[in-house]
């Protein structure tokens, strides 16, 4: 288990990134926490001719608020900065909740944010919370910077809208409406392993507690994360109810989701799964959204 | 493993089985082909390909052969493919018939995949496998019936 | 015997080297001008080999030699059979072993095939990807029942099957106990494949020297005395020129035992071929598929049983997977086939086995070492008779119970160690006792559960017994002797691989000696420190080693006292060995340190007496008759969540006698560490073989070990029933955590989940196929 030749160059600025970046573009891969890139590469599934290493680029690493309405998280924040930052966990929590789910607690003190979404596996659960939350990312090139909806960004098993010159630089997260609740569920083997299942609810209530709007996002499910807007929809404009739930979490378990099974579960598991914790996770999303209603009555 | 499928092609059934067998018409739908050699015409060809999804990638030498041809209506494809440490055999028949709207291809194909990749990925192997299979034919579509309108 | 330190909870002398990284481990052998192994391993399981070419490889920079099979010449040959089949009549046996390197084909994914030798690892592993290897895929045998059919393709192509062995043991006759009984019970079980994943992956340095003649050889192997013996004989060398060390080691647990893996035997014959020392490492892909794994059976069993509950007779008739050669012989089977049995009164008794050769990973001892599966077996039939019969699922294991008088017992069967089954001592009623009493069993059948379970949470309760045969022959040696400093050395020709050796030997030589359990200085694993033993297995280092220890001291005991009485012109008698002193009792003289007697006993100048010997040393062995014979029970609550199908460990209980203890901590140790192997076993380990004998998770994010998140914490309950069969009265505790486990999660989960009708009868279980089992039934 070692990697094949490669060169190594560690960048010191965001500058030096996107000119390396177009002189190396797809023979090169960028190398961050090296969670899931060094591992790969040790099996020579992976086998990059280049490694551009940006830990020196400490301008990618912060975490910020923005004017009260946008957090913005630099791609190379470590997961366990994300994790155990104060701001993230007061207005942040779906955030908060999540990142302990995210491997082991070793794993995230190198794993980065960046990193991760940029890998965009279907089993891992930042993406899928990244567009449960709305995130958008800003991605950066030698030509200037664009920034796209994570709806956008993730093509599917692997693959994503970054161009082999670009690199993923920032993670803008907008703050969440008042009233709303959220839940993250996953069901693994282990605690810190890849889901069997996994899901990000997001609803909001109004006055009468009667939901407005609903997202329901799905890691391991498919090819890709699976936004399943036709289950979230059933939601809009009824109250919490275990037949709401369990509607929702046919629709999403039989329609929406499209899973391929894996040594630790069969397709049918993993969608009985989803239907499972869909119940679960709109259970608690609702009672949560409709307690802060009331705390501000 | 073990995928299937169906694709009805808006194509005269000469066309369609002319462009399925020609390995240099083919060549645009084999994902990450790097190269094609024409062994035996009409029966063996070697490629060389890079299969991966983002950023995984491995790169695979391939026998092509077409085990079985009976015109204009069933091929059959026999694939072995080695890469390091990985080997893949791939058994494909493909059925061709005229139908109300044009042409129906109905496709199976039987993928073993042995080796590290087997061992080590076996977590997104089945759904790249079938992602490629799939993307496969639908490009076979997309192309045949391009020529027709080109 | 004093026992100051027998039978105490020491702290483990080991632990400051081991915890502070300063303990040296095979892969910390780093010799000037060393080269690297990768060896090109098959990816098929089942293949011709029509070409190999290494053309590429060999001009790649740094590369040093590449062998084949061919390359090989007279040193390809199949490795020794380990142990041959007992003495039992009608028995069929198919010997076929591992061979260095693959020839003409390959029979398992991972069986190597090209050596490649490097300036490094890294520079091996490219030229392993150079080499152009042309197979010719053959269809692999996987499956058990079809291995053995007539359409089966013949894996050893000398053979007319896949069958590698055939036995019957029978104790009394069956059909009485069937034409008697109330109810026969007939099932089918399935205890499928695990591995046993140590820290430590298997590792060789063989440093071969012209100039001396000799070759160290640094190797992870339990049994390291052996491995020596075996390299000589196929290296053309004496014993004398060979030096194995076996240092510290990451667990072994059965596969690191005298195996003559083909890198063990590869990487010896080409340091002499390169003349430079040679290291190869396996990496944990290579673990998954190179080295030995175990567990694979099917078993069509049945019980007979009378109205009571009193067992008439069992019939048990099982397939078991050996892989794709057998050099280990049929330890494992006959482990299955004896450890069945468990502690119960089974007048009548018919086994038959077969071992099949697959094309799958070489099957030998891994940690219970097929007794699991027999366990599983009895364990199962008596929960299923229990509750056909309506009768508390202890209350039947009590009436089974063999009879405390009733010790020695004779199974009338033939063990692993060609010696007749004979139980030796037990006493199996108190360990029920103690174990229902700590799981709190009454109070939970009768209160906690149903008021639980009103509440719509299903729990359950389960508890199992078992024996383990541990502690065989052949024997053990050891020397104990006073250094100068008055510091005790002790060597002996087993390994250790994290038993904690260095400290529960100590205990038994510090109290012999009178000097503390920190004086005494233990050496494993060195043979040319010590020429004679077998190996650390089977549960018996404390009882084969530590008895041949025990029996030494006694013997330099003597000898120091002696030589103080001389000291003190008095009497031995009068003599006691205290705090590494020598103290003349009831005497106002100073009391002399062993060290100064050490010296004495080595003098420069003037004679040793004729008749004796320099030194304060002496060398002794110990074999025992045959096996000591360990016992427990295992109970457990488990809650189940019923749409997930997880299963939550509340509670975990052991009840252990092993005989007499030497150091509690130690043994709570091992307990431990066998109970979260056994839950593995049970509930997260599975080798996920496909049809093409194609292993789908080599690694460990998709082979699941439990992490310390997920064992339970656990209640270790002693009983004590001495062995006759040792002066120290002790038995072996390796592998009694593990066993009991898989049938305890399926009594438990059955009673959780309170549906009359489903029974789970296969091992390992996940949350997966239990919520096939439960609510997807076809």
């Amino acid at each position: 288990m070692k990697p094949a030749p490669f060169d190594y160059i560690a960048l010191n600025s965001i500058e030096e990134i996107t000119s390396a970046l177009n002189e190396y573009g797809d023979d090169a891969k960028i190398l961050a926490g090296g969670q899931s890139l060094v591992p790969a590469m040790n099996f020579r599934l992976l086998q990059p001719t280049m490694l551009l290493d940006i830990n020196n680029v400490s301008k990618l690493d912060y975490v910020k608020l923005n004017g009260d309405k946008t957090l913005k998280i630099g791609a190379l924040t470590r997961q366990s900065t994300i994790e155990k930052d104060e701001i993230i966990k007061e207005k942040f929590p779906l955030l908060h909740e999540t990142m302990p789910q995210v491997a082991h607690s070793q794993i995230r003190n190198r794993g980065t944010i960046g990193g991760n979404l940029a890998h965009a596996d279907p089993a891992s659960e930042l993406p899928a919370v990244c567009i449960a939350m709305g995130a958008k990312l800003k991605l950066i090139s030698k030509e200037g910077e664009r920034i796209i909806p994570s709806s956008e960004f993730f093509q599917g098993m692997f693959f994503t809208s970054l161009e082999p010159n670009e690199i993923l630089a920032e993670i803008q997260i907008p703050i969440p409406t008042e009233h709303s609740g959220f839940s993250f569920m996953e069901f693994s083997r282990r605690r810190g392993d890849y889901a069997l299942m996994g899901v990000a609810a997001v609803v909001v209530l109004d006055k009468n507690n009667n939901c407005t709007e609903a997202k329901l996002v799905y890691l391991n499910a498919g090819d890709g994360q699976v936004d399943a807007k036709k289950a979230a929809s059933v939601l809009g404009g009824e109250k919490s109810s275990p037949d709401l739930f369990i509607e929702a979490g046919r629709i999403a378990s039989e329609e929406e989701i499209d899973p391929f099974g894996n040594v630790h579960a069969s397709t049918s598991y993993q969608r009985h799964l989803a239907n499972i914790l869909t119940q679960r996770a709109l259970k608690i999303a609702f009672e949560r959204a409709a307690k802060k209603e009331q705390n501000h009555d | 493993m073990r995928f299937e499928g169906k694709e009805i092609l808006n194509a005269p059934l000469d066309v369609v089985w002319n462009f399925v067998t020609d390995p240099h018409k083919v060549e645009a739908c084999i994902p990450g082909l790097k190269s094609l050699e024409v062994i035996k015409d009409g029966k063996l060809f070697n490629a060389e390909v890079e299969i991966g999804l983002g950023s995984m990638k491995v790169g695979f030498s391939a026998n092509v052969e077409w085990a079985e041809l009976k015109k204009p209506i069933y091929a059959k494809m026999v694939a072995h493919g080695t890469a390091p440490g990985s080997a893949a055999d791939v058994s494909s028949e493909m059925k061709l018939s005229e139908v109300e709207n044009g042409v129906e291809l109905s496709w199976n194909a039987d993928i073993s995949i042995v080796g590290t990749i087997a061992s080590l990925a076996a977590r997104m192997m089945g759904s790249v496998t079938k992602k490629i299979t799939g993307q496969f034919f639908k490009c076979l579509k997309s192309k045949i019936e391009e020529d027709i309108n080109a | 015997m004093a026992s100051k330190f027998f039978g105490k909870r020491i702290k483990r002398n080991e632990d400051p080297r081991l915890l502070t990284g300063q303990a040296l481990f095979v892969d910390d052998v780093n010799l000037p001008n060393m080269a690297h192994v990768a060896f090109l391993r098959s990816p098929y399981a089942h293949a011709d080999i029509n070409s190999i070419n290494v053309s590429t490889a060999k001009k790649r920079e740094g590369v040093i030699a590449i062998y084949t099979a061919e390359d090989l010449g007279a040193y390809w040959k199949p490795g020794p059979l380990l142990v041959p089949p007992p003495p039992i009549e009608r028995l069929i046996f198919d010997q076929q072993t591992q061979v260095p390197l693959a020839k003409n084909k390959v029979k398992f994914a991972g069986e190597p095939i090209v050596m490649v030798v490097a300036e490094s690892r890294y520079i091996a592993e490219d030229a392993v990807e150079d080499i152009i290897v042309d197979y010719t895929p053959i269809e692999a045998v996987v499956d058990l029942e079809k291995g053995l059919s007539d359409s089966a393709p013949v894996i050893h192509e000398e053979a007319d099957s896949n069958l590698a062995a055939q036995v019957i043991q029978e104790k009394g006759d069956y059909e009485i106990a069937k034409k008697d009984a109330f109810k026969i019970i007939k099932r089918k079980f399935l205890y499928d494949r695990g591995t046993a994943a140590a820290m430590e992956n298997r590792g060789i340095v063989a440093d071969w020297n012209n100039r001396s003649g000799r070759m160290i050889v640094w190797d992870t192997t339990q049994a390291p005395i052996p491995i020596r013996n075996g390299l000589a004989n196929m290296l053309g060398l004496s014993e004398n020129q060979i030096r194995v060390i076996a240092p510290f080691i990451g667990g072994g647990f059965g596969p690191k035992i005298m195996m003559y893996y083909q890198e063990e035997v590869l990487v010896p014959w080409a340091t002499m071929q390169l003349n430079r020392p040679i290291k190869w490492i396996e990496d944990r892909a290579e673990n998954f598929v190179a080295t030995t794994q175990e567990r694979g059976q099917v078993h069509t069993s049945e019980i007979a049983i009378s109205e009571d509950g009193q067992i008439l007779g069992i019939k048990d008739e099982f397939l078991h997977d050996t892989g794709a050669y057998i050099p280990y012989g049929l330890t494992v089977p006959i482990n299955s086939q004896c450890t069945l049995l468990g502690a119960y009164d089974v007048k009548h008794y018919y086994s038959e086995f077969k071992a099949v050769f697959t094309n799958k990973p070489i099957v030998t001892p891994y940690r219970g070492a097929g007794r699991q599966h027999g366990v599983f077996v009895m364990e199962r039939l008596l929960d299923i008779a229990a509750k056909e019969l309506g009768m508390d699922k202890t209350e039947i294991r009590k009436r089974n119970f063999i009879n405390t008088e009733a010790y020695p017992y004779d199974n009338k069967i033939i063990f692993q160690d060609f010696m007749p089954l004979v139980y030796d001592s037990g006493n199996q009623d108190p360990i029920l006792e103690k174990a229902l009493d700590l799981i709190g069993y009454k109070e939970f059948i009768n209160e906690i559960q149903p008021k639980l379970m009103a509440e719509g949470k299903k729990v359950g309760i389960g508890v199992v017994s078992y024996v383990e045969g541990t502690g065989i022959g052949p024997y053990e040696g050891a020397r104990v002797q006073v250094l100068n400093s008055g510091r005790i050395s002790v060597v002996t020709g087993i390994g250790t691989q994290g038993q904690g050796h260095y400290t529960s030997f100590a205990q038994i030589v510090a109290d012999q000696l009178g000097v503390d359990v920190t004086e005494v200085e233990i050496t494993t694993g060195d043979t040319d420190l010590f020429y004679w033993g077998a190996g650390t297995f089977a549960s018996r280092g404390a009882v084969v080693a530590g008895n041949a220890i025990n029996e030494a001291a006694k013997v330099v005991r003597e000898k120091t006292k002696k030589l103080a009485a001389i000291h003190f012109n008095s009497n031995e008698d009068n003599i006691t060995l205290m705090d590494g002193k020598a103290h003349l009792r009831d005497s106002k003289l100073a009391p002399i340190s062993l060290g100064n007697l050490a010296q004495k006993a080595n003098p420069l100048r003037g004679a040793v007496a004729p008749g004796t010997e320099p030194g304060l040393e002496a060398t002794n062995y110990f074999g025992p008759e045959r096996g000591a014979t360990a016992s427990g029970v295992h109970a457990i609550i488990v809650e189940v969540d019923p749409d997930t199908m997880d299963v939550d460990i509340q509670k975990y209980v052991v009840v252990h006698d092993c005989g007499e203890v030497i150091n509690p901590l130690i043994l709570d140790g091992q307990i431990h560490g066998g109970v979260a192997q056994g839950i593995g076993n049970a509930f997260y380990e599975q080798l996920a073989f496909d049809d093409n004998g194609q292993l789908l998770n080599a690694s460990f994010m998709d082979f699941l070990i439990p992490t310390a998140l997920d064992i339970p914490r656990m209640t270790t309950g002693h009983e004590v029933t001495p062995s006759p069969l040792n002066p120290m009265g002790v038995k072996g505790a390796g592998e009694a955590g593990a066993i009991p486990v898989g049938p305890l999660f399926a009594q438990a989960i059955e009673d959780a989940m309170g549906d009359e009708d489903i029974e789970i009868l296969e091992i390992p279980l996940s949350p997966n196929r239990l919520w096939e089992i439960y609510h997807n039934k076809d």
